[in-house]
C-alpha cells in the first residue's frame, strides 16, 4: 500500500481515537454536567450483596472454635460496623453512580479479573467514592474502595490497573480481616487483660506501664502493616504481570504516590484578575496574610513517629519492586482507548470540585475552582460554582457559621490558599455581596444560557437583596430549564 | 473572659490520643489510664488573646509527683507546642502570657505557697525560671478561680522586654512586690518592695510599660475599712526596679478613682483614665461627677489634666439630673476604657440601677431570709468617645434588654455605686470584654443580651458591638443554634470562639467565626 494512505490510515485512526478527547475537551471547556451518585438499583443491589457476605462472615467466624467466644463476640461487632459503614457511605451519596467514570474503573477491573481466573471474582465489589483525598482501600469484605482524588492524578491505565492489583492482593491475602483478629486477640487475651488489672491494681506509673505495653504491641502491629503493604505491592505486581498492562507503571505508581501529598496544579492564583471590577476594585488588604509570631515548639509524642507508620516508604517500596520492572516494555499503558482515561481524569478533577460543594467544603471548593480555571478558562460550571460558593459562604457568615465551611488560614497551606482563605475570613458581607455581582456582570454575556450560570445568577442577586433580579433570573431559568437540577434550589 | 466557662468546655472537648477501647465486662484501658484536664486558659498578651494552654494530669509518678502534659495552641487552635513534665503533686498552671518574643507560663504548689514562673523562647525552649513566695493570708485573694468565678489577673506583659507580676505582701500593713522577669536570659531580673514600715494599706495594679519603665497605680489608704484612698502613679525603671517616681494623683478640687492607663509608645508621656468624684468622696459610695484624663511626662510630671462633667458635658448628649444620674436610666459602671491608635479615648459602660424587685418582696412576704427586697438592673451599653485632647466628641448608645439581678439579703441597704462594684465583682454585667483589633484602630464589646421579640420566640444572644473604620455596627450571636446550646468567648483580634454542643451527636465542637460587621 503505498506510503501516503497508510499515513492517511494512521492519521484517521489517530483522530478517532482522540474523538471522544477532543469532544470532552469541547465540553470541560464550555462547562460540566455532574455525575450521578447513587440511585435506587445500586443501594438495593449492595445492601444485598452486603447482607450475604456479613452473615457468611460470621458463619465462618462462629464456626471458629480457636478464636475464644468473646473475642469472636467482637470481631462480629466490627464486621457488622464494617458493613454499615459501606451501606452508610452509599445512602449518603459517597460512591460514583455514573458510567463516564465507574466504566472506566469497572472496564480496567474486569481486564485483570480475567487475566487472573483464581481471583475469587463473585466476592468483589468495586467503589469509586467521592473522597478527595488520593487513596484507595480494600474493606476486607470484597469491597474495594478507589477515591476520586486518586483517580484525577493517575498518569494512565496501567496504574490505574496496578493499584487495583495492589488493592486485590490485600483482599486475596486476607490482610483486613487478618489485622482485625490480631487486634481483638492482643486486646482481650488473658495476658492483656492480667496486665491491665496489674496495672490498674498499682498506684504509680500507670501511664508509663500502659505505654511500654502498648508501645511494644503498636508498633508491632505496624511493622507487620508495612510488611503487608510490601507483601501487596509484590502479589499486586503478580497479578498485574498475568495482564497486559504495562508492568513498569507499577514503581512509576510508587513514584507517583512520593509525591501525592503536592498539589496537583501549582500555579499561583491571580485574585485580582478574577475578583477585581472597576465598580468594586479589589483590595489586597483581603489576601494579606500576617506571619504567625507565636510560639512554635515541638510536640510531645507518646510513640515514635516512624515506627506508628502504616506504610513503608514510597523509596523501599520502589527499591524492591523496581528489580522486577523491566526498564522498558513492549506491553501498553493502555488498554482502553486513551481518550476514555484522559476523560474518566478530566471528569474526576470537575468531580472533586462537584464532591467539595455537596460535602459544603465551599471555601475548598471555591479554590479548586480558581486553579482550574487556568486550565479551563471558558468553563461556565466553574464561573457558576465560584459565585454558588461566595453565596453559601455569605448565608455562612451571616449565620456565624463560616467556620464549617471555611478553613482557618494556615501556614501550612499552599500560598494560594492560604491566601484565599485569608480573604474569606477577612471580607465583610458587604464585600461578599459586590465580589458575587460584578463577577456576575463580567461573565454573564458569556455564559447566561448555561444552567450552572442563570442559576448563580439568582445567588448573586440574593446577595445584593435585588428582589426585581432574582423574580428575572429565576423566570429566566425556569423558562429554559423547567426540569432542571436548580428547580428547588430558588429561595423565594 | 469567663475563664472558668472555658476550662468547662474544654473539658468536655479536648481529648488526648489513646489506643483503643474496650467494653463490657473487659476492663477498658481507659478506665486504667486517667486524664485529667486540671487547668485551661488564654494566653494573652495584653488585652489580645494570643494562645490557649491546657495543662493535663498524666499519671502519678510516685507520692509526691505527677506527670503533667502541657499542651500549648496558638490562636487558631491549632498545636503548637507540648511537653510532658514531672512535678510536685500540688503544682497548678494559673496564668500564661505572651508579650511577642517569650511564653510566661505562671503556676502554683500549693504546698510551699509559691509561684513558679517559667519563661519560654519562640520555639518553647526553657529561658528561665523564679519562684515568688506569697504569704498564706493573701493566698484566697490570689488564689480564687479554682472555686468560684473571681480571678484577677496578676502577670502582666511588657511587649518584647518582658512580665511583670504584682502581688500583696505583708508588711507593717498590707503592702505589695512587683516582680520583673526579663525575656534575656542573662537578665535576672528584679524585684521591687514597697516600705516595709509603711503604716498605710498598699495595693498596686499594673498600667503599661516600654523599654523603660513599668508603670503601676497605687492605692493607699489607713485600714481596710476606711474609706479615704489616696492614689499614685509609681514607675520602676525596667532595667534596675528603681523607684523612678511616685506621683500623687492629686487636684485640689476633686477625688480622684484611676480605671486605666497606658504609656505612649512614642513620647513616653503616661496617660491615666478614670472617674472623679467630689473633693473626700468615698468612690466606693458616692457618685462620681465625670470621667477624667491626666497625663504625666515620663519624670512623673503632671502636663495635662482635663475633666468631663455629666452635669455640663454629658448633659449635651443625654439628659443628666444635678445628681449626676441619667434620667429613667440610673448610673453608668465603666467597665474598659482604651485609647486607639489614632488618638481617641473610649469609654464603655453600662446602664444600671437599683430597684425594688417584686419576687425578692413577695418571697420575703413569705418568710424568705435569703433574698433581698431589691435589685440591680442593667440596661443599655453606653460608649463615650473622646478626641486625643479628651474632649468629649459623642456618646453611643447600644439597646439592650433590661437584665435583674437579685441580690442576697442585706445587699439592699448598699448604696448603688458600691453594688456597681459587688456585682461586677461577681461578673453580672451583661458587658463579657473588650478586644481591641490588630493594629489598635478599633474595638469589639462583648455582651450578653436576652431579647424578646414580636412574634418570635425570645433568645439569648451574644452581642458583638464593633468599631471598625470608625463606624459602629452590631453584630448578634443566638446562643441557641437550631437546638444546639453555643457559648461565646473571645479570641484572636476579630473573632470570637464559638462553643456548640450538638445535642443530636452529643458532641462539643469549637471553632473561630467572624463578628460581621
Amino acid at each position: 500500500m503505498p506510503l501516503k494512505i497508510r499515513t492517511l490510515q494512521h492519521i484517521v485512526l489517530f483522530i478517532l481515537l482522540l474523538a471522544p478527547s477532543f469532544a470532552l475537551y469541547a465540553q470541560a471547556s464550555n462547562s460540566y454536567e455532574p455525575a450521578i451518585y447513587s440511585n435506587e438499583e445500586n443501594l438495593n443491589k449492595a445492601l444485598t450483596e452486603l447482607t450475604e457476605r456479613l452473615s457468611k462472615d460470621e458463619e465462618e467466624l462462629n464456626s471458629d472454635k480457636s478464636i475464644e467466644k468473646v473475642q469472636r463476640k467482637e470481631i462480629a461487632r466490627l464486621y457488622q460496623n464494617r458493613s454499615q459503614g459501606i451501606i452508610d457511605q452509599i445512602k449518603e451519596g459517597r460512591f460514583l453512580a455514573d458510567d463516564r467514570i465507574h466504566d472506566v474503573v469497572q472496564k480496567t477491573f474486569t481486564n485483570i479479573l480475567r487475566t487472573n481466573p483464581d481471583l475469587p471474582q463473585d466476592e468483589l465489589r468495586l467503589f469509586v467514592s467521592r473522597n478527595i483525598w488520593p487513596n484507595a482501600s480494600c474493606y476486607g469484605e470484597g469491597s474495594l474502595v478507589i477515591n476520586l482524588g486518586l483517580l484525577s492524578r493517575l498518569e494512565n491505565e496501567s496504574q490505574l490497573a496496578f493499584i487495583l492489583c495492589h488493592e486485590l492482593a490485600h483482599y486475596v491475602q486476607n490482610h483486613v480481616n487478618n489485622k482485625i483478629k490480631e487486634r481483638i486477640n492482643f486486646l482481650y487475651s488473658r495476658e492483656t487483660q492480667i496486665e491491665l488489672r496489674k496495672i490498674q491494681k498499682s498506684d504509680f506509673g500507670r501511664y508509663k506501664k500502659i505505654q511500654q505495653m502498648f508501645g511494644s504491641a503498636l508498633y508491632s502491629s505496624r511493622r507487620h502493616d508495612r510488611s503487608r503493604e510490601l507483601e501487596a505491592d509484590s502479589i499486586g505486581f503478580f497479578f498485574l504481570q498475568n495482564t497486559r498492562y504495562d508492568i513498569k507503571e507499577a514503581v512509576n505508581t510508587l513514584m507517583l504516590l512520593d509525591k501525592i501529598d503536592k498539589p496537583k496544579y501549582l500555579s499561583g492564583i491571580d485574585f485580582k484578575a478574577h475578583f477585581d471590577h472597576v465598580e468594586y476594585p479589589f483590595k489586597y488588604k483581603w489576601i494579606a496574610i500576617e506571619e504567625d509570631e507565636f510560639i512554635n515548639g515541638t510536640k510531645y509524642q507518646a510513640w515514635e513517629i516512624d515506627s506508628l507508620k502504616t506504610h513503608p516508604s514510597c523509596q523501599l517500596r520502589y527499591d524492591i519492586l523496581s528489580p522486577q520492572a523491566p526498564g522498558s516494555s513492549s506491553s501498553s499503558a493502555f488498554i482502553q482507548p486513551v481518550g476514555n482515561f484522559a476523560q474518566m481524569v478530566q471528569l474526576a478533577e470537575f468531580e472533586i470540585v462537584e464532591s467539595l460543594y455537596f460535602f459544603k467544603s465551599y471555601g475548598h471548593c471555591l479554590h479548586e475552582c480558581l486553579q482550574y480555571l487556568e486550565i479551563y478558562p471558558s468553563n461556565a460550571y466553574l464561573h457558576a460554582r465560584i459565585v454558588a460558593c461566595l453565596h453559601h459562604i455569605w448565608v455562612a457568615k451571616q449565620e456565624h457559621e463560616i467556620g464549617k465551611v471555611v478553613t482557618l488560614p494556615d501556614e501550612e497551606q499552599t500560598a494560594s490558599y492560604w491566601s484565599l482563605n485569608t480573604m474569606l475570613y477577612d471580607m465583610s458581607m458587604r464585600d461578599y455581596a459586590k465580589i458575587a455581582h460584578y463577577y456576575v456582570q463580567k461573565h454573564k454575556s458569556a455564559y447566561l444560557t448555561d444552567e450552572h450560570f442563570l442559576y448563580s445568577v439568582y445567588l448573586a442577586a440574593d446577595m445584593m437583596d435585588d428582589q426585581e433580579g432574582m423574580q428575572k433570573s429565576k423566570s429566566a431559568y425556569q423558562k429554559l430549564f423547567p426540569e432542571g437540577l436548580y428547580v428547588e434550589g430558588f429561595l423565594d | 473572659m469567663k475563664k472558668y466557662q472555658l476550662t468547662l468546655l474544654l473539658v468536655l472537648f479536648f481529648c488526648f490520643c489513646l489506643p483503643p477501647n474496650l467494653k463490657a465486662q473487659e476492663i477498658s484501658i481507659d478506665k486504667v489510664m486517667g486524664f485529667q484536664l486540671r487547668n485551661a486558659g488564654s494566653i494573652l498578651n495584653g488585652n489580645q488573646i494570643e494562645g490557649y494552654y491546657f495543662f493535663y494530669k498524666v499519671d502519678r509518678v510516685d507520692r509526691k509527683t505527677r506527670a503533667y502534659l502541657l499542651k500549648i495552641f496558638d490562636a487558631n487552635l491549632k498545636e503548637v507546642s507540648s511537653k510532658l513534665i514531672e512535678e510536685s503533686k500540688y503544682f497548678s498552671l494559673m496564668e500564661g502570657g505572651f508579650n511577642g518574643a517569650t511564653l510566661m507560663l505562671e503556676f502554683y504548689n500549693s504546698k510551699e505557697k509559691q509561684f513558679v514562673h517559667r519563661q519560654y523562647d519562640r520555639d518553647a525552649e526553657f529561658i528561665n525560671e523564679t519562684t515568688a513566695a506569697i504569704d498564706p493570708r493573701y493566698s484566697p485573694i490570689l488564689l480564687q478561680g479554682e472555686e468560684s468565678e473571681i480571678r484577677a489577673d496578676f502577670l502582666f506583659s511588657i511587649p518584647y522586654q518582658g512580665f511583670v507580676n504584682v502581688r500583696p505582701v505583708k508588711n507593717k500593713k498590707m503592702g505589695y512586690q512587683v516582680q520583673f522577669m526579663s525575656i534575656d536570659r542573662t537578665n535576672k531580673g528584679w524585684t521591687y518592695k514597697s516600705a516595709s514600715d509603711s503604716r498605710l494599706l498598699e495595693l498596686a495594679t499594673f498600667l503599661d510599660g516600654n523599654s523603660d519603665l513599668a508603670a503601676f497605680m497605687v492605692a493607699k489608704k489607713p485600714s481596710l475599712l476606711s474609706g479615704t484612698v489616696n492614689f499614685f502613679l509609681q514607675a520602676l525603671d525596667l532595667e534596675t526596679g528603681k523607684e523612678l517616681f511616685s506621683a500623687p494623683m492629686l487636684d485640689n478640687k476633686h477625688s480622684l478613682y484611676p480605671l486605666k492607663g497606658n504609656v505612649d509608645p512614642e513620647t513616653g508621656n503616661i496617660m491615666v483614665l478614670g472617674q472623679y468624684y467630689k473633693l473626700n468622696d468615698n468612690p466606693m459610695k458616692h457618685k462620681s461627677q465625670g470621667l477624667f484624663s491626666f497625663i504625666y511626662d515620663p519624670k512623673g510630671t503632671v502636663i495635662k489634666k482635663s475633666f468631663v462633667s455629666w452635669t455640663k458635658d454629658v448633659s449635651k448628649f443625654v439628659p443628666i439630673n444635678e445628681k449626676g444620674k441619667i434620667e429613667d436610666v440610673g448610673f453608668i459602671y465603666f467597665h474598659y476604657m482604651t485609647k486607639l491608635a489614632d488618638g481617641k479615648i473610649y469609654a464603655i459602660g453600662e446602664q444600671y440601677r437599683k430597684a425594688v424587685s417584686a419576687g425578692g418582696t413577695a418571697l420575703k412576704m413569705l418568710g424568705a431570709r435569703e433574698i433581698s427586697a431589691f435589685k440591680i438592673v442593667t440596661e443599655d451599653i453606653m460608649i463615650f468617645q473622646f478626641s486625643s485632647e479628651f474632649v468629649l466628641e459623642d456618646i453611643q448608645i447600644f439597646d439592650k434588654s433590661k437584665t435583674n439581678i437579685s441580690l442576697p439579703a442585706g445587699y439592699g441597704n448598699i448604696g448603688v455605686v458600691k453594688l456597681g462594684h459587688v456585682i461586677k465583682a461577681y461578673d453580672s454585667f451583661d458587658y463579657s470584654f473588650t478586644q481591641m483589633a490588630d493594629q489598635e484602630d478599633g474595638f469589639i464589646i462583648g455582651y450578653m443580651d436576652y431579647e424578646k421579640l414580636k412574634n418570635e420566640k425570645n433568645r439569648t444572644v451574644f452581642g458583638g458591638i464593633v468599631l471598625n473604620e470608625g463606624e459602629f455596627s452590631v453584630d448578634k450571636i443566638p446562643v441557641n443554634n437550631k437546638g444546639n446550646r453555643l457559648i461565646v468567648m473571645p479570641a484572636k483580634p476579630g473573632f470570637v470562639m464559638v462553643a456548640e454542643y450538638d445535642r443530636k451527636s452529643k458532641t462539643i465542637s469549637l471553632r473561630l467565626e467572624k463578628i460581621n460587621y
